[in-house]
Order: C-alpha cells, then sequence, then structure tokens
C-alpha cells in the first residue's frame, strides 16, 4: 500500500517536472501568492493619509503658482496627489518630489 | 481519488492565505496602535458577509471581511467610511480579499449600532474576460 502510494505520487511530480513551461506556471502561482499587502501602508493611510492629504492639497495647490513657470507642474503634482488620496506612501513621495520641484 | 486530495491540500492552502492575511492585518494594526500611531486599535475577523454580496467564488459562511474599531466612542458615519474607503482604494487588497472568497467589506465600532458595508466586487474594477474587438 505504502509502495504504491509512493510511486503513485513519484509519478505525480515527475510528471509535473516533465512539462514544459510548468515552472513559469508554478512560479507564477508562487508569486502571487507570496504576494504580500504593505499592512503599515494601509495602517498608516487609514491613520494619517486624509492629513497628510490636506496638508499637501493647501501646499501645492495650483491657484498658488497662477502665472508662474510651475504652473503646469503643480496641475500635474495636484493630479497625482488627489489619486493617492488614501494612500500614505504614495503621499510621502509626491511629497519629497514637490518640495524639490515646486520650492 | 489523487486529484481529490490535492483539491483538499489546496483547500487547506487558501484557508491558511485567508488567516495569514488576517493575521498579518491584526499585527500591522496592534503595532500601529501600541506605538501611538493609531488612535483606535482595529482588529479584523472572517463573519458571514451580506448574502447578496455573494460572487461565484465566495466562502460559504465565510465571505465577510470586518473590520473593528476599539475606538472607546460612538464611531461617525464619515470616520467608518473613512476607514473602508482606504480598504476599498488598495486595489491590490480588493482583488486579494475577492480572490480568497471574501465579498462583503464590514466596518464599526465597538460601541453603537452603527456600522457601514460595502460589496467588494463592485469596487475591483472587474472587467470582461476577453478584450473588446474593434469591428
Amino acid at each position: 500500500m505504502v509502495l504504491t502510494i509512493t510511486l503513485i505520487l513519484r509519478k505525480h511530480f515527475n510528471g509535473k517536472k516533465q512539462l514544459a513551461f510548468s515552472n513559469v506556471e508554478a512560479n507564477a502561482k508562487k508569486k502571487a501568492q507570496s504576494s504580500t499587502i504593505n499592512m503599515d501602508n494601509l495602517m498608516n493611510s487609514i491613520n494619517s493619509s486624509s492629513e497628510l492629504y490636506k496638508e499637501l492639497s493647501r501646499a501645492y495647490h495650483p491657484d498658488r503658482f497662477i502665472g508662474t513657470h510651475l504652473e503646469s507642474k503643480s496641475k500635474e503634482l495636484f493630479q497625482e496627489i488627489s489619486a493617492n488620496k488614501r494612500n500614505y506612501d504614495g503621499l510621502c513621495k509626491i511629497k519629497e518630489r514637490a518640495k524639490e520641484e515646486l520650492n | 481519488m489523487w486529484h481529490k486530495i490535492i483539491e483538499i491540500a489546496g483547500w487547506f492552502g487558501e484557508m491558511r492565505e485567508r488567516y495569514r492575511l488576517i493575521k498579518d492585518f491584526n499585527n500591522a494594526a496592534k503595532i500601529a496602535f501600541i506605538s501611538g500611531m493609531a488612535p483606535t486599535l482595529l482588529e479584523a475577523k472572517i463573519t458571514m458577509g451580506e448574502s447578496s454580496y455573494k460572487h461565484a467564488f465566495s466562502k460559504f459562511l465565510g465571505g465577510g471581511f470586518r473590520i473593528k474599531a476599539l475606538s472607546g466612542r460612538e464611531l461617525k458615519r464619515h470616520e467608518l467610511i473613512e476607514i473602508g474607503r482606504v480598504v476599498l482604494d488598495n486595489g491590490e487588497l480588493v482583488r486579494k480579499l475577492i480572490s480568497l472568497g471574501w465579498d462583503t467589506l464590514e466596518v464599526h465600532a465597538n460601541e453603537g449600532y452603527n456600522g457601514a458595508k460595502w460589496c467588494l466586487s463592485e469596487h475591483a474594477n472587474i472587467g470582461g474576460f476577453l478584450p473588446e474587438q474593434n469591428d
């Protein structure tokens, strides 16, 4: 009985290895299973993203750059700020960029 | 028979994925609360979910992803919605929740009777199977 089970299992796993692209599929599956959600970012987003969003939308609102050479840049950044309204990490990155590009 | 065993092994793997997601969420919430970054302690758990939100991959009696906030007071409607919207705006998380058999996102506080719930499949941008062809 044990021998039969061992043989069947061996056949099953050997058979899988011989299939073309089987490794590609296995790797893709493993990658999808191990894809971890960034929970720290999620917690930061729940607790702090709205304050950061308010701060950034106030500081880098396109109305503050009307008539300057930074007007189009500020519009672009403001769109990104709105798109990342509830993504804390995204907002932090935009903040760094805005400091470099708009100041 | 063997494919049945493999199916069962796959089922256990999926259950492990579900519990790992819940554990990761709770751990992150606990750390955020202890460090003082979060004013409320959040806890995720599996519930039955809303029957009208079921989809083809929903888990039987386990389709609800409930986030409970230990807030010490009744949370206002906009506060509940804000917590829910953060989860729903995270596309990767919503798709993962759906693929692991969840169909409902519920948010409520430990006090009061207010709560909010969303149908996850409406927020996952699930499209058709084949790309549209221009004739």
